[in-house]
């Protein structure tokens, strides 16, 4: 596992709840009927352990097998098969929480919200913890992660905030996934919330760019933007297209 | 004048040291685009190209946004995206404006204005920006 990114992963066994406490990982239970109550009760988790926090767009979950909120890709793929299935036992929600900082203090966290983590040890009777290392294990081997993990992310509130609002979360993590993915050299990913100021038009356009810097010729950058505009223009319905807008700076 | 004489003017500032002229440069670049396809799609649609009412900024990348054909839509969305360079150049000065963003934007402009569209792209994308016209009430 990368040393200096910790996890929280949280699955909700139906009828169950368990927890296994690593210097890394910490295993609890959110059981919540909706995507949008489960992100706020993570929202409630890190305000009020005052954490370094993992923010909601950090947050990911499923149910059941479905994808309902944002995760790397191969780390959703890895989640959803590694993680074992009990006879008797449905995997309704699976919590991934990913922090940037090391937790100060786990405990904390437990003596808030006791019916969040419950801070007991006990052995791991589905194999949760070997499954959950190998899967990280198996994301550090992964050279699109690792390639991913080192790419420098700036993303700043306002545009979630934006994203949020005309619920494009989702469309915008797809398209910085995608600018990854096709873009070769890439050094750093910036998403902005501008406004065009255009004289003589008076209904400025609020929309996100995407910048991604790379450090390629402009040819393998034009390659590049040509493969994510083919994707952008099949995936995104052309009434969400018009809030997004990809650059690329070659420095 | 012809809007494909900015192309010449941005060519002429690209390599200056000066990053007031790059930003000319990627600003040119752009309107060299834009007033091109403004001159078109008027002909073609039947509107004045200097119409009050015609929001070029909006409504030029608006005529390419069009589902049944992505190579229209691509046209649009790169100009969305000169279009971004555009702002920066002229309203964001703490960004920074390079000699190869300039260069980067030059090319591509070159590159939009010297495209065909033809046949059925054609077809469809006048079609599409008519209609446009009349909802901008730009023709009956």
């Amino acid at each position: 596992m990368n040393q200096s990114e910790n996890y929280i992963i949280d699955i909700d066994v139906e009828g169950d709840s368990f927890s296994s406490l690593t210097s890394d990982i910490v295993l609890g239970q959110i059981e919540e009927q909706s995507i949008n109550s489960a992100q706020d009760r993570i929202d409630d988790c890190f305000s009020l352990s005052c954490l370094p926090v993992a923010t909601k767009r950090e947050a990911v979950a499923f149910e059941g097998r479905n994808l309902i909120y944002y995760i790397e890709p191969s780390l959703a793929n890895k989640a959803i098969t590694n993680l074992p299935q009990e006879s008797g036992r449905n995997l309704s929600t699976v919590v991934i929480v990913k922090t940037t900082a090391p937790y100060a203090n786990v405990f904390s966290l437990h003596q808030v919200l006791p019916h969040y983590l419950q801070d007991r040890f006990f052995p791991d009777f589905f194999g949760i913890r070997e499954s959950v290392e190998q899967l990280f294990q198996g994301a550090d081997n992964d050279s699109g992660v690792l390639q991913q993990a080192s790419i420098d992310e700036i993303i700043p509130d306002e545009c979630l905030e934006f994203c949020e609002s005309y619920d494009l979360v989702e469309t915008f993590y797809d398209c910085v996934r995608q600018a990854k993915q096709d873009f070769e050299s890439v050094e750093k990913i910036q998403a902005e919330l501008g406004y065009f100021h255009d004289d003589d038009e008076f209904d400025d356009e609020p929309h996100i760019t995407i910048e991604v810097k790379v450090n390629t010729s402009r040819e393998t950058a034009e390659g590049s933007y040509d493969r994510w505009l083919d994707w952008f223009i099949v995936k995104v319905p052309d009434s969400v297209r018009k809030f997004f807008i990809l650059t690329i700076d070659r420095g | 004048m012809d809007p494909q004489d900015f192309l010449d003017t941005a060519s002429s500032l690209v390599n200056s040291p000066r990053e007031a002229d790059l930003r000319t440069s990627v600003s040119r670049s752009y309107y060299a685009v834009i007033l091109f396809f403004r001159n078109y799609f008027a002909k073609e649609v039947g509107f004045s190209p200097e119409n009050p009412d015609f929001a070029i900024h909006k409504v030029i990348p608006e005529f390419f946004n069009i589902s049944n054909s992505e190579e229209a839509t691509k046209i649009g969305e790169k100009i969305k995206r000169l279009k971004a360079g555009r702002r920066d150049a002229d309203y964001i000065l703490s960004k920074v404006i390079s000699g190869t963003k300039a260069s980067d934007h030059l090319d591509l402009a070159k590159k939009l204005i010297t495209c065909s569209i033809t046949g059925d792209v054609e077809k469809a994308v006048l079609e599409h920006a008519t209609k446009r016209a009349r909802v901008r009430r730009l023709i009956q």
